[in-house]
């Protein structure tokens, strides 16, 4: 090796310079690492989610109102593959802009409502009425551009034991918070036997998967979920990650200085003056 | 040129494969502070990470040949193409140009002993090692190999319960690795530069690499942070990103994609320096509009830092950050045609010589361009809502990153392999592999354009049958790509201890790297040459020798 003395002492010291820096922008994060923990109120979770039961049947024996007020029994209703939207229908938000997607969807299905498969929207609160839920059903229905046969989709209510033993059979978990629940936001499909075959998380389901549920609910095939995580109806404060973005401006302002310190030192230092 | 076969003539007498400095052995290259070692070095295991990525590639393709996910379960796919895309992204695609090339060929074509800091570079790839190490740990280890994608996305990167903690950490080392990196290819270039080595002399694979070595050292910082930020997540439960702590998930994209983008521009940039030098020696021309691609390059590199919105158009960012990000990407496509019709300008009237790293300097060209027209479709809004997370984007960044970054790494190999190894691989054998990859390679990722075209979604182990045909043909073309990079490496390896000698200038080039002996000696010139001309005169070329 013949590097000259004066390129060893010159790599040696700015490596020594660089671990030193190294160190400080690595210690400035970690230093500030525990600033934010004070500052974030984790939501109580506790009770709220989705166990997937993929594979189990749902008690077909349930008994709940259609939109007439009639009393109807699963066993009745599911027969084909069938997409089971678990919401309430006073809900201000995301139950929905999630029956509005479907709608959506709906409209774009290739697929014969009433045969290749039917929707069931099934209110999770025993306070609710059919008259509310027919209200829910003109709305939808017209929301479809194309005509929808009225089987096709139907909304139910019910009391709060075959509520109970729906939610628990699909491991739905919801809480009640006032007039209002805090639930998660997720589709579920049914093979014509009423067992689990796919859970679609979300209030913004895909033609896609859609389509591609059904076939494997008219198989009877299990699919696995896509979309992993649960999505839940809450919100978003921006004033509280206030501190998250001073930290995120105090480390970009280091990077671009330590930049800024490099550049000039290689203008300044100019090229290095070579000994034969 | 004498054909023989003899294995010391692989080291001649006076190349750097015989200096082996202080030590011997697996420790004169492992503890090596020469440049061209290190170079070595990293061909070695970019090159072992490039076969592993392939595979999984392999698997994927062989997943998709019918519907029905007959051949495993979705997590495993899930963990195929998550492994597949760091595998290629952080160990292959990124460093490779830069760590193989530019630490061989950068101090050499300047006039250089060696780089900056030697030390800095040897202790560079052993964190790269070391990173690399780490993911590969993250397979084997705790609940299974990552499933997130290469992009770990939270909210569910903080949530599953695979290995994402530790793959994580080894991207966060390969990122110190590549900073170190640039650090020091750009202190080499400003430092070390020969007497004579002006700005306007520098070998258009320098400008490239000094361009790149930029956005290594101002955006790495930024995708470290953000691996530490999970780690603080996952561990300490400070909710940043966790939208139930609190936390937002589109910072979360945002700040992976101030990265991330930036980092598809440390992939192609060096490829298209490779280009730039390669085509004029090959059309026997001087180039078209030298400061024009020296100083596009450098203004890809700056705007192509600022079009990471471009990824979120349907994460919920505000109408007015997409307009924003739209228009920049756009911006950006301007200086990258510029420098592809200053290649073919140069090309035009050119005396060609049809050399295989010409040839594969086509293709780069071809498939970058494919890349970066369909780039510009998927960069306005309104397609962007139709074409997101399809098979439209697979299709688009393969055309950019294999079609560009993959075929211009391709066309360095076959350029300065003479100059590495001191012989020449079969050039006929090379020529063929050119063109089954290139039919290969357009079979398998047009039919993934049209795929997403037709509304297919990337990353499902299974799919509807009316995609049947098409799934079909791109896995049939990945087979026909695969043989070609059989016959390519074999070719090369063949060359490698069977090929004749190759001379010191065997493509008369002009650049400072063949005007010294093949391989190259230890510390690479015995006097520090004084530049006079520019890296294309090939006219002052022809008067010396």
């Amino acid at each position: 090796m013949f590097h000259c003395r004066l390129s060893r002492y010159f790599s040696r010291m700015r490596m020594r310079f660089r671990i030193k820096l190294l160190i400080f922008l690595l210690g400035a994060i970690f230093f500030h690492g525990p600033v934010y923990a004070h500052v974030e109120q984790p939501k109580d979770l506790s009770g709220i989610g989705i166990d997937q039961r993929l594979g189990q049947t749902i008690p077909l024996d349930l008994t709940f109102n259609d939109e007439n007020g009639n009393p109807v029994i699963l066993r009745q209703l599911i027969r084909t593959p069938t997409i089971l939207a678990l919401v309430y229908l006073h809900c201000p938000n995301v139950c929905s802009l999630l029956l509005q997607n479907l709608a959506d969807v709906l409209n774009k299905l290739p697929a014969e409502p009433g045969k290749d498969f039917i929707v069931l929207t099934v209110s999770f609160d025993e306070m609710e009425k059919p008259d509310l839920a027919l209200q829910k059903k003109r709305t939808y229905l017209e929301m479809i551009q194309k005509p929808f046969p009225e089987n096709a989709w139907r909304f139910l209510t019910g009391d709060k034991e075959n509520i109970h033993r729906l939610t628990d059979a699909v491991g739905f978990h919801f809480k009640r918070v006032r007039e209002d629940f805090d639930h998660p936001v997720s589709l579920i499909i049914l093979a014509p036997d009423g067992k689990i075959v796919r859970y679609m998380y979300g209030a913004d389901p895909l033609p896609f998967d859609l389509k591609i549920a059904l076939v494997e609910a008219s198989q009877g095939r299990i699919g696995p979920t896509i979309a992993k995580v649960v999505r839940f109806c809450f919100s978003y404060d921006a004033k509280s990650k206030k501190l998250v973005f001073n930290i995120l401006k105090v480390t970009g302002t280091v990077t671009i200085l330590f930049a800024l310190a490099f550049v000039a030192f290689l203008l300044f230092k100019g090229r290095k003056q070579y000994t034969q | 040129m004498t054909s023989t076969g003899a294995a010391e003539d692989f080291r001649p007498r006076g190349s750097f494969y015989e200096d082996h400095g202080r030590y011997t052995g697996i420790l004169s290259w492992i503890l090596t502070l020469d440049h061209k070692r290190i170079g070595i070095l990293y061909l070695i295991f970019v090159m072992a990470f490039f076969f592993s990525g392939v595979v999984l590639g392999f698997f994927m393709r062989l997943e998709m040949i019918a519907p029905g996910g007959r051949i495993m379960g979705p997590q495993r796919y899930n963990s195929l193409f998550t492994l597949h895309g760091i595998t290629m992204i952080f160990l292959v695609v990124i460093p490779a140009i830069p760590t193989i090339f530019g630490n061989f060929f950068l101090p050499i074509q300047i006039g250089a002993r060696d780089v900056a800091f030697p030390r800095i570079n040897l202790l560079s790839w052993w964190l790269y090692i070391s990173g690399a190490a780490i993911v590969a740990l993250s397979v084997f280890t705790g609940e299974g190999p990552p499933d997130t994608g290469w992009t770990f996305y939270a909210p569910y990167s903080l949530r599953t319960t695979v290995n994402v903690p530790l793959a994580v950490f080894g991207v966060f080392i390969l990122g110190m690795s590549s900073i170190l990196t640039g650090v020091n290819l750009v202190t080499t270039t400003h430092r070390l530069r020969a007497p004579g080595m002006n700005w306007n002399r520098l070998p258009l694979f320098v400008w490239a690499i000094y361009a790149t070595s930029w956005v290594q050292i101002l955006a790495t910082p930024v995708i470290g942070i953000t691996m530490v930020l999970i780690f603080l997540e996952r561990f300490f439960g400070v909710g940043v990103f966790d939208p139930t702590k609190g936390g937002d998930p589109i910072l979360y994209q945002h700040m992976f994609w101030i990265y991330s983008h930036p980092a598809t521009y440390i992939m192609i940039l060096p490829a298209m320096g490779i280009v730039s030098d390669v085509i004029p020696v090959f059309a026997r021309k001087k180039i078209f509009g030298y400061m024009a691609i020296a100083l596009s390059g450098m203004a890809i590199a700056a705007v192509g830092s600022l079009v990471w919105g471009h990824h979120m158009f349907v994460s919920g960012q505000s109408d007015f950050a997409n307009l924003l990000f739209s228009l920049l990407t756009f911006l950006v496509a301007v200086p990258s045609a510029i420098k592809v019709f200053n290649w073919v300008a140069t090309l035009h009237k050119g005396s060609i010589v049809l050399e295989p790293p010409l040839l594969f300097c086509l293709a780069f060209i071809f498939l970058f361009s494919i890349g970066g027209l369909t780039g510009l479709i998927q960069g306005a809004l309104a397609p962007n809502m139709h074409l997101h997370d399809t098979y439209w984007i697979p299709g688009h960044f393969h055309y950019i990153i294999f079609g560009g970054m993959g075929f211009g790494l391709f066309a360095g190999f076959h350029y300065w392999f003479p100059k590495m190894f001191g012989r020449m691989y079969n050039r006929r054998v090379a020529r063929w592999a050119w063109v089954i990859m290139l039919v290969g390679f357009n079979i398998f990722y047009f039919s993934m354009l049209l795929l997403g075209w037709e509304g297919m979604p990337r990353r499902y182990y299974d799919y509807l049958p009316q995609f049947r045909t098409l799934h079909l043909t791109a896995t049939f073309g990945s087979w026909i790509l695969i043989a070609g990079l059989i016959v390519m490496f074999a070719n090369l390896f063949r060359g490698l201890f069977k090929g004749e000698k190759a001379g010191d200038n065997p493509w008369d080039g002009a650049t400072l790297e063949w005007q010294i002996p093949s391989p190259p000696p230890a510390e690479n010139f015995e006097k520090i040459p004084v530049v006079k001309h520019g890296p294309h005169d090939f006219k002052e070329l022809g008067k010396n020798g």
